[in-house]
């Protein structure tokens, strides 16, 4: 029943926000702010994370097709898929729902128990259009940025450990990724990058926006945050592969 | 530096597009900054061609494959082919399927024709396939199993056979190795007992070698000088067998003049008549002779032996 109550709120507040998109003026500032923090300030560890995702699976994937059946170059095909489709999308996703996600829930959640959020509201700011909306729509217009980066780095990962490691050559690499590369394979990445950034950030600014009881009321509202965050990430994983693959 | 947040969000934001474009390009092997150019053909079936398959002209790669889509109203595929090299191709030229190999990767090999006329960038090339060796195997598979189970009978026919010979004269095997044990035994005790006079004989026989050796030495000039009038008495054999062919071809002609022509010898071998003449000459003679003998009155009659003597 609980989990029906908040879901009902979790829509008004979308709701309010989807109401108040037009008021650009309002949440311009903040918006430009939230680009920086979601965007710029997730490159870092969004490049670290692709590398290494594409070195691994190069690595085990080499490993488990130890046989002289299928050419080298299948391992370039099942790398440069795999992170085109899933592993760009799905891990950064779950990587941002731990910076990102844990971020607005807590600031949300601060200015919630410290009643500023309150303080906005008595001011007359309508505190969904100045909170919510410039962290969901940062979140929605950023994840595909980082989701293109992701995937580049991936594939340059899996050609740098495939080369480092003597599994095979670049060239061979980048023929075989090229056999299975399909432009709708991109599409359909930045299309879950795009749900993930809403479903991130929109779970998160909810739970920081109806947290309570002080310090430990955040901490549970952040916490919460980042797991439903993870959850549904794979969960709406699962929708949109079943939907458009 | 301190950069402010909306040149930070252009760096981002300007930085990906251009990595997604160039990107794109990249992983679709078309060239980054040239342009593509496109060309068009037809295949009844494209098995194991699939998107981004190479393909080639005389051996090098000069572009990909960029889609493939079915006509059903011609119940066709049609190929359509990026070509990022600088090449042209001529009118005449046909895009050739090579079957898919073991690996099923299918290639495409524009073969080009001597024409001078350039084919248009977006136009089209006929499309021709090439039997590849899984497609040999796939039409003579059938065949080729029908006579591997001829041979597969044969061959088993044959090992029962063999089987039932073995069985049947086994024992004849047997007794047959066991005496050529025994024969062998024979042997060896008769080598073994008259183990000197072989070895004298041995010795003799060396020396009688030796010695002919030493005569063929010593003869040598004996032996040349045989050769020689051999030889000569040879170039003599080669005459005479010349002017014997020569002897053979005349009687040959005469032989066949004899046999066709109208002398006559030719008429005496093959008219009858003379024969039959004679024949009868001979049958009259001996009537004659008998009658003579039976009445020597009518003949001695008008003989007149006293006008004789």
């Amino acid at each position: 029943m609980e989990a029906i109550r908040q879901f009902g709120q979790y829509t008004l507040l979308l709701y309010q926000a989807l109401r108040s998109v037009t008021e650009f003026s309002t949440y311009r500032n903040n918006l430009f702010a939230e680009f920086v923090k979601i965007g710029y300030q997730s490159i870092p560890i969004i490049m670290l994370t692709g590398v290494f995702t594409g070195a691994v699976l190069t690595l085990q994937t080499a490993y488990q097709l130890d046989t002289d059946l299928y050419p080298v170059t299948i391992v370039g095909s099942i790398v440069g898929q795999s992170i085109i489709i899933e592993l760009a999308a799905v891990i950064g996703g779950l990587v941002l729902a731990g910076k990102v996600g844990a971020r607005i829930s807590t600031e949300l959640g601060t200015m919630r128990v410290s009643e500023q959020i309150d303080a906005l509201e008595s001011m007359g700011f309508n505190s969904v259009t100045f909170l919510v909306v410039p962290r969901v729509l940062a979140g929605i217009c950023m994840f595909p940025v980082l989701y293109i980066t992701a995937a580049t780095l991936g594939i340059c990962g899996g050609v740098l450990a495939g080369a480092i490691d003597g599994i095979l050559p670049p060239a061979q690499f980048m023929q075989g990724a090229r056999q299975f590369f399909f432009p709708e394979d991109v599409v359909f990445g930045i299309v879950k990058s795009f749900v993930f950034g809403f479903v991130i950030t929109s779970i998160s600014c909810f739970k920081g926006y109806t947290a309570f009881g002080g310090a430990e009321g955040v901490g549970n509202a952040t916490t919460q945050a980042t797991v439903l965050s993870c959850i549904y990430v794979l969960l709406s994983d699962f929708v949109l592969a079943a939907i458009l693959l | 530096m301190n950069l402010n947040n909306e040149l930070k969000i252009g760096i981002v934001v300007l930085t990906a597009t251009i990595i997604a474009f160039f990107g794109f390009r990249f992983m679709r092997d078309e060239p980054l900054f040239s342009s593509v150019n496109i060309l068009n053909t037809k295949y009844e079936s494209v098995e194991g061609l699939i998107r981004g398959s190479s393909v080639y002209m005389k051996g090098f790669k000069v572009g990909s494959v960029r889609q493939l889509q079915y006509l059903p109203e011609e119940d066709s595929v049609l190929v359509v082919i990026s070509i990022t090299e600088p090449i042209q191709v001529t009118k005449g030229s046909y895009a050739l399927l090579a079957s898919p190999d073991f690996l099923g990767s299918a290639t495409i090999q524009i073969m080009k024709s001597r024409n001078s006329e350039i084919v248009e960038w977006e136009g089209f090339i006929p499309g021709k396939k090439k039997t590849g060796i899984l497609d040999a195997f796939s039409s003579e598979g059938a065949s080729m199993a029908d006579s591997v189970q001829v041979t597969l009978d044969l061959v088993n026919n044959l090992l029962r056979g063999m089987n039932e010979i073995e069985n049947g004269a086994a024992s004849d095997i047997k007794s047959t190795v066991s005496n050529f044990k025994s024969f062998s035994e024979v042997l060896e005790n008769v080598i073994t007992s008259r183990k000197h006079e072989i070895d004298s004989m041995i010795v003799a026989t060396n020396t009688t070698m030796q010695n002919l050796s030493s005569l063929s030495d010593s003869s040598s000039e004996d032996v040349s000088a045989l050769l020689s009038n051999l030889e000569a008495f040879s170039a003599d054999l080669d005459e005479l067998s010349a002017s014997l062919e020569q002897s053979s071809q005349s009687l040959e002609s005469i032989l066949s003049k004899m046999d066709t022509g109208d002398g006559t010898l030719s008429k005496m071998l093959n008219d009858p008549s003379l024969y039959n003449n004679l024949d009868s000459l001979t049958f009259n003679l001996n009537e004659l002779i008998q009658n003579i003998q039976e009445n020597p009155k009518d003949y001695l009659k008008h003989m007149r032996l006293i006008e004789i003597f």
